[in-house]
């Protein structure tokens, strides 16, 4: 445990303090970027499954014009963010070309006070809103944890902890009133009874700007808390920990302690999508780096490619050592600058050699023990380094590795400068893969299973059709009983077996039935099988009982 | 009268061993029962292991009954597409020596697909298929259902046209994998390559 938590009951654990450099990107007011000539949208910039495309190629769109439908369950639409034709549609993206007439269609507005959740719910379905924050969960399926869960507390979670990022800040400055008109229609949507608005100090415009707004939000009270500034304060579970004392178990989620968190770009799309019947179709994305020489906050249209928009902040290119999407502890570094700006981009760093410069190379664990001492989630970082290397999966499972929020704590401090979360980055995704790999081998199990079932059933009911045949042309020739007894045993096994096998096909269903009320999006189609390889089963007792009746003349 | 005693003392130690024996052994009789396992919990373990392809390629029908052999002591090293790893796990298992894989160990993850023009629909694979993975019937063209397949092979020898391939299976975006370059960090300083790393750190 780290000398935080000793001293401070509601404090998260270890955490570092970063430089912020979060000046640059606030000097300008919020601005809104020019309009792209093509932008390309990727069905995929969300959690879950990619969008279904549902426009064809050479079509014109407007600005708003549904793109991709989601696919079942976990995923979000893709609208389009410029008027024009539809250039190309690929398995990954959509691409549009500017046609110069810029025309927005708008869903009709709804009055969330009044309207009923449902409605609601389909709204934000279509409008394709998900987290802004980074992690991309669609934000309809965050809005019915109800039917799972009660919720007492809706968190707007506005720590802005990264450094660089001053996204939420400046739409907090602009849109404060809004954000928590959002957060008010999310709260009623989960039944919340308070909100809590987490938010660090070193955003004192943007506190002023909720202070104002905050006497004017109704229905459910509001509470501003402003917390210490200290990386990673916007992790959802720190933040929790931080504002309402509660932990949120291992593998669990934020529901589980009754908690749903937003984020304040997330709440404003919200309201947009209800009130003003707008789909998601721009962000406001910091972009900022000592590469730029007009650093700030923009309103860019989704799609548009890096490129352009780094460009209109005054890249300048020769200068530019790396790109990073999001922030400089959790982001990427982006190969190539046509990539597109997505929902998901909160913050683009042009930045120079001298700025962030390439880390010294890798020296071997020293076992210092620094990266357990910042570590948020209490995990031993060194461990997990260790096992993850080694390729130790059991251990990895056991240390808890899929608890680490990668907030990229660990490798800040890191002595010899070992990329760890890169390491747990790669466990992570070797594990899940594995998961997959296993479920799949079950399933393939109980479709084997299901095989041989069935042609047991099959052989069982021809056996029991030449039995009866054979027992309708002996019948004038009765022949006197010969072995009797028997022939009793024999039925009586088979009965036991019947009864058997119709335990198992209930046994099935009701584990079936389970399944589907905890869980109705989840895939039953394993369990389906399962259900039906007992039934099969069944039959071929029934079949095997009726042969075995025919069979000894009584 | 003291033999007495002791005799009742003595009868009365026997009865009440007896008499515990007797309850403990209705006990452990009745527990037995009550919750007997249901087949071999090791060979469930074992069948647990195997990759579940239901190829056949080890001399058994399927991936239970091969289990079952392990079981009875045949080798644990016939299962091609599980290979050295399932090997390893399986020597892990049942403390038994790992031996070299016996048959040619597969590169990549593969599936089968039916050139469907040339499918004369003679639903031969379907019957050959060990998880129902082919869809078609009489006189009509088949197809491979790509997610049940399990890549066995089983399908292509019975196809009298020859209009099976198995190909690479096609791996969605979900299941990518990072390529991180943790061989560096192993080597000793003097033989390092300075390489200017992509991600820069604050």
């Amino acid at each position: 445990m780290s000398h935080g938590s000793e001293f401070h009951g509601r404090n998260f654990p270890g955490g570092v303090y970063p430089p912020e450099r979060k000046a640059r990107s606030t000097e300008r007011p919020l601005s809104d970027a020019p309009l792209p000539n093509r932008v390309v949208l990727p069905l995929s910039q969300h959690s879950g499954r990619p969008a279904v495309p549902c426009v064809a190629v050479g079509e014109r769109v407007n600005t708003g014009t549904l793109l991709a439908q989601p696919d079942r369950l976990i995923s979000s639409a893709v609208h389009a963010s410029i008027s024009g034709t539809v250039e190309a549609i690929t398995d990954t993206h959509i691409d549009i070309n500017r046609d110069g007439e810029e025309s927005q269609i708008s869903l009709e507005p709804l009055d969330w006070r009044a309207a009923e959740p449902d409605t609601l719910l389909e709204r934000l379905d279509i409008s394709g809103v998900i987290g802004l924050g980074g992690a991309g969960f669609p934000t309809q399926v965050k809005a019915r944890v109800r039917e799972r869960h009660s919720l007492d507390t809706l968190v707007v979670n506005a720590a802005e902890c990264e450094p660089y990022i001053t996204a939420d800040d400046v739409t907090l400055r602009h849109f404060a009133a809004d954000v928590l008109e959002g957060a008010q229609l999310m709260a009623k949507l989960a039944g919340a009874e308070q909100i809590l608005v987490g938010i660090e100090d070193n955003k004192p415009e943007a506190i002023a700007a909720l202070e104002a707004a905050v006497t004017q939000s109704l229905p459910l009270p509001v509470v501003i808390n402003v917390i210490e500034t200290r990386y990673p304060s916007g992790g959802e579970r720190q933040l929790i920990k931080k504002l309402l004392d509660r932990e949120v178990p291992s593998g669990g989620l934020p529901a589980d302690v009754g908690v749903l968190c937003h984020n304040p770009g997330t709440l404003l799309a919200v309201l947009h999508a209800v009130r003003d019947g707008a789909p998601l179709t721009s962000r406001i994305v910091t972009l900022t780096g000592n590469a730029l020489t007009r650093p700030g906050n923009y309103r860019v249209r989704l799609g548009t490619p890096v490129r352009e928009v780094l460009q209109y902040a005054g890249l300048n290119a020769a200068e530019l050592n790396t790109l990073i999407h999001g922030g400089p502890m959790m982001g990427v570094a982006l190969d190539d600058l046509d990539t597109p700006v997505g929902k998901t981009t909160n913050c683009l760093i042009a930045a120079t050699a001298d700025e962030l410069p390439a880390p010294p190379a890798e020296a071997p664990c020293i076992r210092c023990g620094a990266c357990e001492d910042v570590c948020p989630a209490s995990l031993l970082p060194q461990q997990l380094h260790w096992y993850a290397r080694a390729g130790d999966d059991a251990r990895l499972e056991r240390y808890h590795l899929f608890d680490c929020i990668e907030c990229g704590a660990c490798s800040y401090v890191c002595p010899s400068h070992i990329p760890l979360v890169d390491d747990y980055r790669e466990a992570k995704a070797r594990l899940r893969l594995k998961r997959i790999e296993a479920t799949k081998a079950e399933h393939a199990k109980h479709r084997f299973e299901f095989r041989q079932a069935r042609l047991a059933r099959e052989e069982a009911e021809k056996q029991a059709r030449r039995e009866a045949r054979l027992a309708q042309a002996k019948r004038p020739a009765q022949a006197g009983a010969n072995d009797d007894a028997t022939a009793q045993a024999d039925i009586r096994s088979l009965r036991i077996a019947q009864t058997a096998a119709k335990a198992a096909v209930r046994k099935a269903e009701k584990t079936l039935a389970r399944a589907a009320q905890q869980d109705p999006q989840q895939d039953l189609s394993d369990l389906e099988t399962q259900l039906a390889t007992a039934q099969e089963n069944l039959k071929a007792a029934d079949a095997k009982l009726s042969a075995a009746r025919q069979q000894p003349p009584f | 009268m003291l033999e007495s005693n002791a005799l009742i003392s003595l009868l009365s130690a026997i009865a009440v061993l007896a008499g515990l024996g007797v309850s403990f052994g209705a006990l452990l009789g009745f527990v037995g029962e009550r919750f007997k396992v249901k087949g071999n919990p090791l060979v469930e373990k074992i069948d647990a292991l195997l990759p579940q392809t239901q190829c056949g390629q080890c001399g058994y029908p399927g991936c239970r009954p091969y289990a079952e052999a392990i079981n009875e002591g045949d080798a644990i090293n016939k299962c091609p597409p599980g290979g050295e790893t399932t090997i390893a796990e399986l020597a892990d298992l049942l403390g038994r020596e790992p031996a070299p894989l016996d048959g040619e160990a597969q590169a990549e993850e593969r599936v089968a697909f039916i050139r469907e023009d040339e499918c004369i629909g003679c639903t031969k694979c379907i019957q050959a298929c060990p998880v129902d993975a082919i869809i078609g019937t009489a006189k009509l063209m088949h197809t491979v259902i790509e997610d049940e397949c399990t890549g066995c092979d089983l399908c292509v020898a019975p196809c009298p046209v020859d209009c099976i391939d198995m190909l690479p299976r096609s791996t969605p975006l979900t299941q990518w994998q990072p390529v991180v370059n943790a061989a560096a960090a192993d080597l000793i300083a003097s033989d390092r390559v300075e390489e200017p790393p992509h991600v820069a750190r604050l």
